[in-house]
């Protein structure tokens, strides 16, 4: 993975080398390595479930190293061939797999998305370079978002949702109470964190000379705030794959506790066995495992990407 | 005030009550936290002795409760603040052990494969929920685990090690800002070796970094311990026990369910676990614990805002 400091300290000169295919051909070949390390890496974390040969209330969980690596050889197999194989039941995983995947991507796309809006309005507002009224709230507010436990909030949410419908009410599994209650307690951690960078850059670049100079041209405090917001953009998009690892970890206990029928609660229940009835459901946990994982090397792509487009320095890297 | 105290003063203040409370808090207990108060005879409206049995609401013998076997809760919660913070703090210094000196090393050009790896591994760290990980390598190991000391350990150690790449990839980044400094290519200049340089010459620098870190670190195992408690992983050994109640002295034994219960350390997510079960019958189990953690996690959220805002000037850490 190629990180921005690596990038920012490269030489001009190294830059359109007439070598230039090679390094992008030694590129393609580190991310291809990393991909089958990534993958035989998830693999082998989301085989372990199945290696437990037994769950007790009175004594210790058993594990069988060969029953797990005779799992891990066969979940391999099927996927040098290009499949996930079966579930427990004989389903094809990746008919479990997607539709699960589908709604929490759903959930995550719609939660980052309000964080983020939600984030940087506090953050602008709170930065205490920008001289609004009330910002010192704004930013404690964002501050106290940060810190509150998305399983507190889901515990509330599930609570709220339930007095909502009235008690006892079984509410639809697709429901827009769950699918909205479950993005809200998603997106207040990521609103929290990018207020906090948005405040962080903001006050770092409305410090510099040439905002001073535009200030002093008579520049307007919105349009100040939009040559400011341009450089801090960086440092958000910077926080986007840190963010997304900690949504991706948050979906799991949402969806579990909201009842979303999705690929991170599906992960939980396939891990404890609460699918199949039994034991665990190994092949639709490495399913699931895989997704979630290629989403996240995705945003990280996606992210590495965009802050090529806003910093003109990273271009031709 | 100085400028970013507020925070600083309020994370303060809200860790040295947890502080004092994990210090004193067993002189306050009420009651004993281990003792189980089963049944409780009092008077119906018609006049006749009726049987109640556990969790019992907040009362004069109870202050807030008590859980789903009769044992104190305030007892319980005071008991197991120190518990909880000591833990929480060892997974943030196994973090800090590993992370610093990888995270030190890699930012050496002449250890660049060292650094390949630590961005590889944070990458990897990142594609898996960390709440997955932990609770399926901590399922894993605890079979292995045949004391309550070695379940510790594998506690400590598994939330440790989950984090550890991640914050050893920000140590490295951090680091290489550092590194294209003019006293580094001096030190360089008069043969120092890479390790030298890391310690002596960069490490000095990100002193303030890691100071900010290390509470952000604790908010986080704390958030993880929460989550985990919510899924029934953590510290203890469970057990069978058959609950049964003698019929107002008549003889008659009646038997109900098996239960399975904790050894008596009153940690905080051990409540957790069983307070989420009964959150619409008794929801004074589930206030305590949740806003322990709740304060805990708050509180180094803002010291580790604080310790920002006033090592770094408010500007983008």
């Amino acid at each position: 993975m190629v990180g921005l400091d690596e990038t920012r300290g490269a030489p001009d000169s190294k830059r359109n080398h007439p070598r230039s295919f090679t390094r992008v051909a030694f590129a393609l070949a580190r991310r291809l390595v990393f991909a089958v390390v990534l993958v035989l890496f998830v693999v082998s974390l989301a085989a372990l479930p199945s290696g437990i040969k037994r769950f007790s209330r009175t004594q210790p969980t058993e594990f069988d190293v060969r029953q797990y690596g005779r799992f891990w050889v066969q979940t391999v197999s099927h996927l040098a061939r290009g499949e996930l194989g079966r579930n427990v039941r004989g389903i094809p995983v990746i008919d479990m797999a997607v539709p699960m995947y589908r709604r929490s991507l759903a959930l995550l796309l719609l939660a980052l998305g309000m964080g983020s809006v939600a984030g940087v309005a506090l953050g602008v507002h709170g930065s205490r370079r920008a001289g609004f009224r009330g910002g010192g709230a704004s930013f404690a507010a964002a501050l106290g978002l940060a810190g509150v436990p998305d399983f507190l909030l889901a515990l509330l949410a599930m609570w709220g949702v339930s007095a909502a419908a009235g008690h006892g009410v079984l509410l639809p599994v697709l429901s827009p109470h769950r699918i909205l209650s479950a993005a809200l307690v998603l997106a207040v951690f990521p609103a929290g964190y990018f207020a906090r960078i948005t405040a962080a850059s903001l006050d770092a670049v409305l410090k510099e000379d040439y905002i001073r100079t535009a200030r002093a041209k008579g520049c307007g405090r919105w349009a100040v705030l939009r040559h400011a917001l341009r450089s801090a953009a960086g440092d958000i998009v910077a926080a986007l794959p840190s963010q997304w690892a900690l949504l991706l970890s948050n979906l799991l206990v949402v969806e579990f506790i909201l009842y979303w029928p999705g690929a991170g609660g599906g992960l939980l229940r396939a891990a404890f066995g609460t699918t199949s009835g039994g034991g665990p459901d190994g092949p639709l946990c490495v399913g699931l495992a895989l997704f979630l994982a290629v989403t996240y090397v995705a945003v990280d792509l996606g992210a590495t990407a965009l802050q090529a487009a806003l910093d003109p320095r990273l271009r031709g890297v | 005030m100085r400028h970013g105290g507020l925070p600083l003063y309020a994370g303060v203040a809200l860790l040295a009550l947890l502080l004092a409370l994990a210090a004193c808090g067993p002189v306050f207990m009420p009651q004993d936290p281990t003792e189980m108060h089963t049944t409780r005879y009092f008077a119906a409206p018609d006049g006749k002795l009726a049987l109640k049995t556990p969790p019992f609401p907040p009362s004069a013998e109870f202050p807030w409760g008590t859980d789903y076997l009769g044992r104190d809760i305030m007892s319980r919660f005071l008991s197991g603040c120190r518990y909880t913070l000591l833990l929480a703090l060892g997974a943030v210094l196994v973090r800090f052990i590993l992370a610093v000196p990888l995270g030190l090393l890699a930012t050496q050009p002449a250890l660049s494969l060292l650094g390949r790896l630590v961005s590889g591994a944070a990458a990897l760290g990142g594609a898996v929920p960390t709440l997955f990980v932990s609770l399926i390598v901590i399922s894993v190991l605890a079979s292995f685990a045949r004391d309550i000391v070695w379940s510790v350990l594998v506690f400590i150690g598994v939330l440790g090690v989950v984090g550890a790449p991640r914050l050893a990839e920000d140590i490295r980044r951090a680091g290489r800002g550092i590194m294209v400094q003019p006293f580094i290519e001096a030190a360089q200049a008069t043969g120092c070796s890479a390790a030298r340089i890391a310690v002596r010459h960069v490490l000095p620098g990100l002193v303030p970094r890691l100071l900010v870190a290390f509470p952000l670190e604790a908010a986080n195992v704390l958030g993880l311990i929460g989550q985990l408690g919510l899924f029934g992983i953590f510290i203890g050994r469970s057990f069978e026990m058959e609950c049964w109640v003698d019929l107002a002295g008549s003889g008659a034994v009646f038997t109900w369910f098996d239960i399975r219960i904790e050894p008596a350390t009153g940690e905080w997510s051990s409540s957790l676990a069983w307070a989420r079960r009964f959150m619409r019958q008794a929801p004074w189990m589930f206030l305590p614990a949740m806003g322990g953690f709740l304060a805990a996690i708050l509180g180094f959220s803002f010291l580790g805002e604080g310790l920002r805002r006033r090592l770094h000037g408010g500007g983008a850490a």
